[in-house]
């Protein structure tokens, strides 16, 4: 699967942030959302770029680290799921999909 | 040689004198304590703030002691014993089946494969009863019977009910009792926490542990923080395989940081691989997620007897299937413990019987007990982890057997401590899983949930005062002494470093290849040739991680790549004297399988004459160092450990 990915980019809480265009390609659809995120990473450190900020711990949806606000909602589509429970089965092939920080208190933006 | 062997150096254990029964109670009688207003005036330092660190905190800051926390995760209450799912163990004898402080004892200790302390493994079962009746003091939600009385099942390698448990996530609840216990210290200011913080050093002055240097993940600030003791309750290395059911997080820094300056580290080869975990499904897969060993209590595990079957699972009738563990353990069946487990599922699937899209899992199916039982009461029992199925695998495991497979799960091995908890540098504890004490060469399910709690609620608040006795009179500690001072320094430029390689690799690179060659050669099975080419293949990739490692620059503010570097550098190491130990020891014994030491139905050989002994490996300029603490069987006899 292929996906376009559009990601809320700040560097750190007092600077100011936007949206950045970034596309993934060959992603399984049994992948976790993490982990997609991961292998983009991969490419961004590679290329000499700022890899992207985000918690998790666990990954298997228990400690309550991870948190990303997935296309307006939080953790993203499903109900009862974590952001690293998600997985790319509940994307559609070529979809853009928006990804932000949790915009509340309890979790402060540092860096994404 | 890849080692050398020290016969002078005898560790001291330090076992209390009497009968097996009466030694926790005489070492308590017998303990130096310090008085309520004199407590006040000792600090000390505790890293991990899972249930063996956050039960210690609680305790300690209770007594009157002022503690400092650290922890690596945003809050406390994220450290991976959130994770634990099955129960814990404790010999109430409930269910009335015959159960004994004796009997807990004798089955860890033979479930440990004779390769543990005996005086450690009876306390630990002594201490049991009483864990249950405060966790239920704290509110932890047991399960219950009708009646109202707390619940048991059943786990691997025993014949009894002793496990305790709240659904499938009696870690979270029991973290939660010893983090509201801790945070109610915060609240008080005995307990200081540091969270977001990760110890990078050890800080020993004339040769005592006197602190530690941590680094602030937000801010990259690197700080000293002094103390009259440390405590290390920092957990297992077992994301050392890079897939393992740990949080991504999980590392062995701080015992490995622990162990250049001077720490014993024990039998580190020993892992557990845990029988039922998720399959790999892929390369870009960065964790395998456990689902409970008591789903082994009603679940029963089989392969197709066809080589490379490709019927689905429903379609194979029931005699073309082979219920393995029932076949070779009959009076154990699918209750065998993990190391036996992990390691017939491994034989079927080399033989060729692994099912799935990469032919590398087994079938756990429920067919029988849900027809026995009902759905309604297999949900019941482990609705949550039925859930997490089919959210990870998309697949519904009350209409289709699951599919399992063994994955990287717990480390025996860890920092040697005494009966005290104590490592071999004065002031320096181990706690929890970070230590090797109670479980020998395999850990009982159930016992490590257990383990983190007895060690933090009742020894060490024992057994670190009696340190703290005994070391005279309360000092001040400079944080400005040269000892401080030359670490921070050392920390600090091997950051640096790791940004001036400006390579080609990621962090995540080395680790995945560190962690195939672990497991491949250092895992299930081991084997002299095996073992040394991973030595070799290690200390390759090692070069090469200082030379061609690519990560951002920075030191300052958030860089995980920084962090994980650093965990990886260590991992490096740590693996290295894995394979060593390994091959060190000749001989099979729980979870330490060496080929060539087995029976010709492929069942392990101990060698009691010449490996009855716990490996103590001390660090040196140039090959590790083995010093054996010879293991005394006083008051049980060491059998062949059958579970047919």
């Amino acid at each position: 699967m292929d996906f376009k990915l559009k990601i809320w980019r700040q560097e750190q809480a007092a600077v100011s942030g936007k949206m950045m265009a970034y596309t993934v390609k060959d992603i399984s659809p049994d992948m976790s959302f993490l982990e997609m995120l991961d292998q983009l990473n991969e490419n961004l450190i590679l290329s000499g770029q700022n890899p992207i900020s985000f918690d998790s711990d666990c990954r298997e949806g228990i400690c309550g680290q991870c948190g990303l606000f997935i296309n307006g909602r939080a953790h993203g589509p499903r109900g009862h799921t974590s952001t690293c429970q998600l997985h790319m089965r509940s994307f559609q092939d070529g979809e853009t999909i928006y990804i932000e920080p949790f915009r509340a208190g309890p979790f402060p933006i540092k860096k994404t | 040689m890849y080692f050398s062997t020290d016969s002078k150096q005898i560790p001291k254990a330090k076992v209390p004198q009497g009968d097996l029964r009466d030694k926790w109670s005489n070492f308590k009688d017998q303990a130096k304590l310090i008085s309520p207003n004199n407590r006040n005036k000792y600090h000390v330092i505790i890293v991990g703030t899972g249930l063996s660190g956050a039960s210690a905190a609680a305790s300690l800051a209770e007594l009157g002691y002022n503690v400092s926390v650290f922890c690596f995760q945003d809050s406390p209450r994220r450290a991976h014993s959130v994770a634990a799912q099955g129960g814990v163990n404790a010999m109430k004898n409930y269910k009335n089946d015959g159960d004994s402080v004796h009997r807990m004892f004798y089955d860890t200790l033979k479930g440990g494969d004779f390769r543990a302390r005996e005086a450690n493994v009876y306390r630990l079962a002594e201490c049991s009863a009483s864990l249950i009746d405060q966790a239920v003091a704290q509110g932890v939600p047991f399960a219950r019977e009708y009646s109202g009385y707390l619940s048991n099942r059943s786990f691997g390698g025993v014949q009894v009910s002793r496990t305790f448990y709240a659904r499938g996530q009696t870690g979270q609840q029991l973290l939660l009792g010893a983090y509201q216990a801790m945070m109610r210290q915060v609240k008080a200011k005995k307990v200081t926490s540091y969270t977001r913080h990760e110890m990078l050093d050890l800080v020993l002055i004339n040769g005592v542990a006197k602190g530690i240097i941590a680094r602030n993940l937000d801010t990259g600030e690197i700080t000293r923080h002094t103390a009259n003791a440390v405590v290390l309750a920092t957990g297992g290395f077992g994301k050392i395989y890079y897939l393992s059911t740990l949080a991504m997080g999980c590392n062995g820094s701080a015992i490995w940081r622990a162990h250049k300056k001077g720490a014993w580290t024990a039998c580190p080869s020993w892992t557990q691989i845990h029988p039922t975990c998720l399959p790999q499904s892929g390369s870009y897969q960065s964790k395998l997620t456990l689902m409970s060993e008591s789903l082994r209590n009603d679940g029963r595990i089989w392969v197709p007897l066809k080589k490379n079957e490709d019927r689905k699972a429903v379609d194979i009738p029931e005699e073309e299937r082979d219920y393995y563990l029932e076949r070779r353990y009959p009076s154990f069946g699918n209750l065998a413990p993990r190391d036996i487990a992990s390691r017939a599922a491994k034989e079927r699937i080399d033989a060729g019987h692994g099912v799935g899209s990469l032919k590398n899992a087994v079938y756990l199916d429920f067919k029988d007990a849900l027809a026995k039982q009902g759905k309604a009461a297999i949900a019941k029992k482990y609705g949550n982890l039925f859930d997490m199925y089919e959210k990870i695998t998309g697949i519904n495991a009350y209409k289709e057997p699951m599919k399992i497979s063994p994955a990287a799960h717990f480390s025996m091995g860890g920092l040697w401590v005494d009966y005290e908890l104590s490592t071999n540098i004065p002031g320096l504890f181990s706690i929890g899983e970070s230590n090797f004490s109670d479980h020998g060469a395999n850990r009982l399910g159930a016992n490590s949930l257990l383990q983190a709690c007895v060690d933090g609620y009742y020894i060490l608040p024992q057994t670190l005062p009696h340190y703290l006795a005994q070391s005279g009179k309360p000092e001040t500690i400079n944080s400005d002494d040269p000892a401080f001072l030359e670490s921070e320094l050392q920390v600090k430029q091997q950051l640096e470093n790791f940004g001036k390689i400006n390579g080609h690799k990621t962090v995540d690179y080395f680790h995945r290849e560190l962690g195939k060659i672990l497991y491949d050669k250092c895992g299930l099975t081991r084997t002299e040739k095996g073992l040394t080419l991973a030595i070799e293949a290690i200390k390759n990739l090692r070069d090469s991680f200082y030379k061609d490692l690519k990560i951002p620059m920075k030191t300052d503010g958030i860089n995980e790549e920084l962090e994980k570097a650093g965990r990886v550098a260590d991992y490096l190491e740590i693996g290295e004297l894995m394979c060593i130990d390994a091959l060190s020891r000749e001989e099979s014994c729980g979870a330490h399988f060496r080929m060539e030491h087995q029976t010709n139905d492929g069942e392990a050989i101990r060698n009691d004459e010449e490996f009855n002994f716990i490996s103590c490996w001390q660090k040196s300029d140039k090959a590790p160092v083995l010093i054996k603490e010879v293991l005394n069987f006083e008051f049980t006899k060491p059998t062949e450990r059958s579970y047919k």
